[in-house]
């Protein structure tokens, strides 16, 4: 801001009209010189390329959350600094997830509570705030978090706790559309952050209790109108265009009677893109109801993941890590595409850290099982992953049938690892080409569970759950793991005492960033797992770090402000994270050029 | 619990955004002349929107409390979360996202000692009804029900999760689970019943009887009766009311009200404006 506007922004209230249009001409004016026709298909296919913007989740469609930038590397890191701090302000502070995106000078990130905001890049100021009124009576799952927006020609993108999807003018801020994904009401939000691919927004469904059944949608991401819809659960039918589309599945052949109806299966992670194959890659939540005892069966496609044509929602292939889940082993974690080298030969793989436990790699050309190993220790759900794929259960160790404990009592509890928030929860792994190694943010922990009598719902008896998590170590539940896809080996793993719940960044510079609870930000060697860097930002970190190159820099950003699901459970993981403070900023670091030089 | 729990994890929810008005102590709501009430919506024949105004059991019950109090009754409908638990804390001591002021009072709560042990930020009002498991079945398309094997062979409608869906389909370890024709509520359910689809409707008696008032069915073909089976799933429950624990002599108050009108006939009176058979809960 020039001096003159700055004097302006500080008139008093008689002023301010005036004196408000002046004071955000500034930075507006700069976006609009060099903001061109905003982002482009091919800005999209290429972000993981172009290193002077993020336009998208994950760094890329297939979201690798790799970035070839190197001026900032084990030699130089020690000049990294903080460029400034913007804050989400007020008192909405807590549970930051997001994961900003880039672009032409302006940074846009969205806030907890259904905000976003678009700031200059260099310096932090506010070009605008957008944020949603949410209705009364709002019930949203999993906190008040949101994960991130899209960008797509001169839009930016996000939904909302409400479950509405909203298109704004990347200049201005102000809603060019707005789009129910669902009845709030009926228990939908949508947290997660959508994704483009083809001038389509993908988006699945957040939430939700039992008789949820998860969807994959596309709209137009003109008008925000829908193209296709595509349910996961089997019996559904799909639409295209308006019209019915094909039965996902074959109704009975996983599920019994009609409870396939109310399947759940919730897709509220969001997806990622391989343009090569033209597919999209989404999880799928667990069934429901919650006791396995009322669904024999596999219950498909719950707790898997599925790959769907972009261009009429027809499912390619599905995978299913846990076929008949009992454990609330949501299957919605990433899926992410990488060549992999095996036998001279370069496989057309993808990956993922499942809640289950369980790292799995699979050819993503058919959804064919290539390999699986544990990333978490003392697993005992399962005594392993056949030939095939399919979990090795061990039944001691499924929450019993409420049918066999006695009347009013509370049935059998059973101790399971991991605990169902996962061996590795919604915080995105990274996949570095150059080291060859996937970077997992896991969590060490397990559960007592049990059937629950004393439940009531809406004023009725109620079939509920007790549980209990516990960690499986004294010493820490976080474990960031280097893992090496091709050999199923941890190369090296950082322990941290509370759970890890932010996402992984790798660069070029063969390092590795993310996030702790205990507020730093921390940069390791890529290759040895040595940490190299840190910086506290004053609260926890739970969100996705990000870096880009503006004028000759290389800069890193990430969101701060504890929250999201991990605070919310006492007992013993309380502990791990005690006396952690409340926060809601984004900050912004670089490497000043005379340093990258020395 | 599965996609459940993470909508339980509110429970833990920290600071919230906009701090909401706090429920009151009986003084300040006579002070204020205003009595809130939050009534489950989408809970017919309790409380439900009729025409766009409220009306059900429930909502003639909280009239009556108002106008028992002096006070003039604020009358809310909120969805109902993923339990009780969760609802006594929306509704009666932290409040939603937006704000909402909090109520004074909800009813069609369940009467359990454990269930208010647990919430230690709410009171328990004394119960005014009990609720019970039933079954509506047609006469002509089975020669009776007075056991769960009378099921076989049959199909039941049943709200989809409700306390009948649950025990029906734990009963026998599932032998009935492909007997199930799954609804988003009783009223859907009671429908596709009535209109020949299902032999059998299941549900609380409550639900079952309004919904066949309701229609044109002549009542001496679809008898209602209530089935004995154990399990984990209770098939009666008080309901009562609940306060918040600094409010606790609004509870007492509400309670005397709620008693009165459970010996005055009141609530059988209003019971069976619904068509519905008035049981007293245990203890009156």
């Amino acid at each position: 801001m020039t001096v003159r506007n700055r004097f302006l922004a500080a008139v008093g209230a008689g002023a301010l009209l005036l004196g408000a249009s002046n004071a955000f001409a500034a930075p507006e004016a700069k976006a609009e010189k060099t903001a061109g026709g905003g982002v482009s298909e091919q800005d999209i296919l290429n972000d993981a390329k172009t290193t002077d913007d993020v336009v998208t989740y994950g760094l890329g469609p297939q979201a690798q959350r790799y970035s070839p930038l190197k001026a900032i590397n084990k030699e130089t890191i020690g000049g990294l600094v903080p460029a400034y701090s913007f804050s989400f302000g007020g008192e909405k502070q807590r549970g930051q997830e997001s994961q900003p995106l880039v672009k032409d000078g302006v940074l846009y990130v969205t806030g907890s509570y259904s905000r976003i905001y678009a700031i200059n890049s260099r310096t932090g100021e506010k070009i605008w705030e957008y944020n949603a009124r949410l209705p009364e009576g709002i019930l949203p799952c999993c906190d008040v978090v949101n994960r991130g927006a899209a960008l797509y020609k001169d839009k930016v993108y996000f939904g909302t706790l409400d479950a509405k999807l909203v298109a704004l003018d990347a200049k201005t801020g102000k809603v060019v559309w707005r789009k129910d994904i669902d009845d709030f009401k009926a228990g939908y939000s949508y947290t997660a952050a959508p994704m483009i691919v083809k001038g389509k927004i993908i988006t699945g469904v957040s939430g939700g209790e039992f008789g949820v059944v998860g969807r994959v949608e596309a709209r137009d991401a003109e008008t925000g109108e829908v193209v296709w819809k595509r349910p996961v659960i089997e019996g559904h039918v799909g639409e295209l265009n308006g019209k019915p589309s094909t039965v996902t599945g074959t109704v009975n052949e996983t599920w019994p009677g009609d409870m396939w109806k109310t399947g759940g299966g919730a897709t509220w992670l969001g997806g990622t893109y391989d343009p090569e194959l033209n597919l999209i890659y989404f999880g799928t939540g667990n069934p429901g109801p919650w006791n396995s005892a009322l669904r024999p069966g596999d219950n498909k496609w719950s707790a898997s993941r599925l790959a769907i044509n972009p261009d009429n929602g027809e499912i390619v292939w599905g995978f299913q890590t846990t076929p008949h889940d009992g454990w609330d082993f949501d299957g919605v974690n990433e899926f992410v595409p990488f060549d992999m080298q095996r036998d001279g030969k370069t496989v057309k793989a993808g990956a993922t850290a499942d809640r289950n436990g369980f790292f799995y790699v699979l050819d993503r050309t058919n959804g064919k099982f290539i390999s699986a190993m544990p990333f978490v220790a003392n697993i005992n759900w399962a005594k392993g992953i056949d030939d095939n794929g399919r979990p090795i259960y061990d039944d001691a160790n499924r929450p019993g049938d409420p049918a066999k404990s006695e009347d009013g009592k509370k049935g059998k509890a059973v101790y399971a690892t991991p605990g169902f928030l996962g061996g590795k929860n919604w915080n995105p792994i990274a996949y570095s080409p150059d080291s060859k190694l996937f970077y997992v943010p896991s969590n060490e922990w397990g559960m007592d569970i049990w059937n629950e009598p004393v439940s009531y719902k809406k004023g009725a008896a109620y079939l509920g759950a007790g549980f209990t998590i516990k960690p499986t170590f004294d010493t820490h539940i976080g474990s960031l793991k280097a893992i090496d896809p091709a050999t199923k080996k941890v190369v090296w793993e950082y322990k941290n005492k509370a759970p890890l719940w932010g996402g992984m960044l790798t660069t070029g510079g063969n390092l590795v960033f993310t996030g702790t609870p205990e507020g730093f930000l921390k940069a390791f060697d890529a290759k040895t797992g040595e940490e190299v860097w840190k910086f506290q930002v004053g609260t926890g970190i739970v969100a996705s770090p990000i870096t880009w190159e503006q004028d000759g820099e290389q800069w890193v950003g990430v969101a701060a402000g504890w929250g999201g699901a991990v605070p919310l459970w006492g007992g013993e993981v309380a502990k791990s994270t005690a006396g952690i403070n409340q926060g809601g900023s984004f900050w912004a670091f670089k490497l000043p050029k005379k340093l990258a030089a020395r | 619990m599965p996609v459940c729990t993470r909508r339980a994890l509110l429970a833990g929810l920290g600071a919230l955004a906009a701090l909401p008005a706090t429920a009151r102590p009986f003084d300040e709501v006579s002070a204020s002349g205003v009595l809130r009430v939050a009534l489950y919506a989408d809970n017919a024949p309790f409380s439900d929107l009729v025409d766009g105004k409220p009306a059900g059991i429930d909502v003639a019950v909280a009239e009556a409390l108002a106008e028992a109090l002096k006070l003039k009754l604020d009358l809310r409908l909120v969805d109902s979360g993923e339990n009780v638990d969760g609802d006594f804390r929306l509704n009666l001591w932290r409040g939603d996202l937006a704000g909402t002021p909090l109520a004074d009072l909800m009813l069609h709560v369940p009467n359990d000692k454990i269930l208010g042990t647990r919430n230690e930020q709410v009171f328990l009002v004394r119960p005014y009804l009990e609720q019970r498991l039933a079954f509506a079945w047609r006469r002509g398309t089975m020669e009776g029900l007075e056991s769960f094997q009378d099921i076989e062979g049959h199909t039941v409608a049943v709200e989809s999760a409700s306390t009948s869906d649950m025990q029906l389909l734990l009963a026998e370890s599932g032998r009935y689970r492909q007997n199930l024709k799954h609804f988003r509520n009783v009223q859907e359910a009671a429908r596709a019943f009535l209109a020949g689809e299902t032999q059998i409707l299941a549900g609380t008696r409550a639900a079952i009887e309004a919904a066949l008032h309701g229609s044109k069915a002549n009542l001496a073909d679809v008898p209602v009766v209530e089935l004995a089976l154990t399990g984990p799933i209770r098939s009666r429950w008080d309901l009562g009311g609940a306060v918040r624990s600094d409010s606790r002599d609004l509870g007492y108050a509400v309670g005397e009200a709620l008693g009165a009108m459970v010996e005055t006939g009141e609530l059988k009176a209003i019971c069976a404006r619904y068509g519905v058979t008035y049981t007293a809960p245990s203890g009156f």
